[in-house]
């Protein structure tokens, strides 16, 4: 059995509330991610957020399940994969401590793209949609700052895809100029080849 | 290869049989006892199968009793602490309906312990002083009724009693037991009229233990009242808490589709209560106005009343209609006609607008009843819990089928993902 799976023994571990929101304050407080929110706002972040434990090999988030939020590692490390068209799965990434994954899901429930799953025990800190859409009503400005902050992130996101894909474009560029070089020469080869007999 | 020809033309087709007999018999023979011992275990089978099906029909009904065992003993325990339930529920409604109330008050920068405070405390007044205003205006209304049906009344009596033959009149003031002077020969009607308040009062002492009990009522309706509040203060202050606590018990693997689902119930559940005070409202509203200018007596009330009855399906409007018409008995601007033609017309259009308008844009198909479950349920609600249980009966099934609904739609977006996530 899991860790998770007590029942009992989640509620007995955790019952002190404050120590958790403390604990979750004081690691956002690190992260590079939430470096412009205060200590104010840092806290009600820490009181919409789940902390959650995860078992060595336990799947975090599964590849196709309707996305519901995001999971910031607190301390462990976890492994993304995605599964081809043949079946075949291929590893992606190595996250751990400090590192975050899934904050698309804090945006739309879409399906995820690839399925996380922890390495070792670990721990994670999850923020989730209704918790988010709930601080948009009560917290506006806070609420579009972290919203903000999302936002920048998929930016940053986007912007590196992009790189990619300019990356694998010009590549692919070269590989074309290099086939076509190929197929005239072997086309000169061939016409050699004739005159000579 | 010459000797091997050799021996092959002197192989003789008489050989070649016996051969062929010698091989196939002892083959034949075993394919016939496989095929029967095939049989033999095939009717084993059977039999097993047979035997299985049995047991699992036994199995079956034992689980099914044991279910139903255990629904009787769950709705045993339900009724018996159904006073309890209903307190918690109608303080989960009030916390629910007041809970986007509590997080505007939170959005303006008020801490949410305040915001509950302040919200609670205005709702404790609000309610205070509509019933300080409820019992000033019956008073005065009844004052009212009571003066000008007293002098109706002195009038009348005096009629009649002037009217009767003078031993009738004797024998009235003995059973009256007024002590009327010797000399007396004519009736006096302040007399009667005395004697006849004396023989109340008897009467409300005889009666005492009635109003004691209804005075008892009252209490207990207070102390529920007070009860409700405190209870509702308590979900709208430790709601988020409780479902944190709760979302900490749930296994890693169903964690999010749980959340999800109980998001999914938060809004559709929210939106509706929240529609039903707004329709509510309205429909008391619109019963009030039309009252006011029929000039009925506690007309606030009777279009509170109105409102709330619409909460009963079919016969609510009509029974809503029920304490003006007795009110039109009492005192109306117009004549009797005119003034029930009033009525019918109100309850009719108030229905034409809660079906054309209110309900369409407010509460949507989604929580619609087929008529025969709404009748059921509203029975149900009444044998149970009397009007309380009569006005919250089609409010509290309509919950329980969006909870279902979004169990459904949750369950089968996960196991689709599930489905494809491992595939």
């Amino acid at each position: 059995m899991s860790r998770s799976d007590g029942i009992w023994q989640e509620v007995g571990k955790y019952n002190d509330r404050k120590k958790i929101e403390q604990d979750i304050t004081a690691l956002l407080k690190q992260m590079e991610l939430f470096e412009d929110l205060s200590d104010r706002d840092l806290r009600q972040i820490a009181q919409i957020a789940y902390r959650r434990f995860y078992a060595a090999g336990e799947a975090i988030v599964i590849e196709g399940q309707d996305a519901a939020g995001m999971y910031i590692i607190m301390d462990g490390e976890v492994e993304v994969t995605k599964e081809l068209a043949d079946g075949s799965v291929v590893r992606l990434a190595t996250l751990d401590s400090g590192n975050f994954f899934g904050d698309v899901g804090l945006i739309d429930n879409s399906p995820r793209t690839a399925t996380v799953q922890a390495v070792r025990d670990s721990e994670m800190i999850g923020f989730f949609r209704p918790e988010l859409l709930d601080l948009m009503d009560s917290q506006a400005r806070l609420a579009s700052n972290l919203i903000f902050t999302l936002a920048k992130i998929v930016a940053s996101r986007l912007r590196f895809t992009n790189r990619k894909l300019q990356e694998a474009q010009s590549e692919i560029d070269q590989l074309k100029t290099t086939l076509e070089t190929l197929q005239v020469s072997e086309a000169d080869q061939t016409k050699i080849k004739a005159e000579i007999v | 290869m010459e000797s091997q020809s050799t021996t092959q033309t002197e192989v003789q087709p008489t050989d070649s049989i016996e051969v062929l007999t010698e091989t196939l018999l002892p083959l034949s023979t075993t394919l016939a006892n496989i095929s029967s011992s095939n049989r033999a275990l095939s009717r084993e089978s059977r039999k097993q199968t047979q035997g299985i099906q049995e047991q699992n029909i036994s199995l079956r009904l034992i689980s099914m009793t044991m279910m139903i065992v255990f629904i009787a003993i769950l709705a045993s325990l339900i009724y018996l602490i159904r006073d309890t339930l209903t307190i918690i529920m109608i303080s989960f409604l009030i916390a629910y309906i007041l809970a986007p109330l509590v997080d505007y008050f939170e959005g303006l920068g008020i801490p949410r312990s305040l915001a509950v405070t302040g919200v609670t405390l205005g709702i404790l007044a609000e309610v205070v002083i509509g019933l300080i205003f409820v019992v000033i205006t019956v008073a005065n209304q009844l004052d009212q009724l009571q003066a000008s049906q007293d002098q109706a009344m002195v009038g009348q009596v005096e009629q009649i009693l002037n009217s009767l033959p003078p031993v009738w009149q004797t024998r009235l003031i003995e059973l009256l037991r007024v002590e009327v002077d010797a000399s007396g020969s004519s009736l006096d009607t302040q007399q009667v009229i005395e004697a006849s308040m004396k023989r109340l009062e008897e009467l409300i002492i005889g009666q005492s233990n009635q109003i004691i009990g209804a005075t008892r009522g009252l209490f207990s309706a207070f102390i529920n009242g007070i009860i409700i509040l405190f209870t509702s203060f308590f979900f709208l202050s430790g709601g988020r808490k409780m479902k944190k606590a709760f979302m900490r018990s749930i296994p890693n693997r169903i964690f999010e589709p749980i959340l999800v689902l109980l998001d999914g119930i938060d809004q559709q559940l929210g939106d509706y209560l929240r529609s039903r005070v707004i329709q509510t409202g309205i429909i008391a509203a619109v019963c009030m106005v039309g009252y006011v200018i029929l000039g009925l007596p506690l007309a606030i009330i009777l279009g509170v009343i109105a409102g709330l009855a619409n909460l009963i399906p079919y016969i609510g409007p009509f029974l809503g209609a029920i304490p003006a018409i007795i009110m039109v008995l009492v005192g109306s601007r117009f004549g009797l006609g005119t003034s029930l033609g009033g009525i019918a017309i109100i309850t009719v259009g108030v229905q034409i607008i809660d079906t054309a308008l209110i309900t369409p844009l407010l509460i949507g198909k989604s929580v619609e009843l087929d008529p025969i479950t709404t009748v059921v349920v509203v029975l149900v609600g009444e044998q149970l819990l009397g009007l309380i249980g009569m006005l919250m009966a089609v409010p509290l099934t309509a919950m329980l089928k969006l909870i279902c609904q979004e169990l459904v739609t949750q369950f089968r977006g996960y196991s689709r993902s599930f489905t494809y996530g491992s595939s």
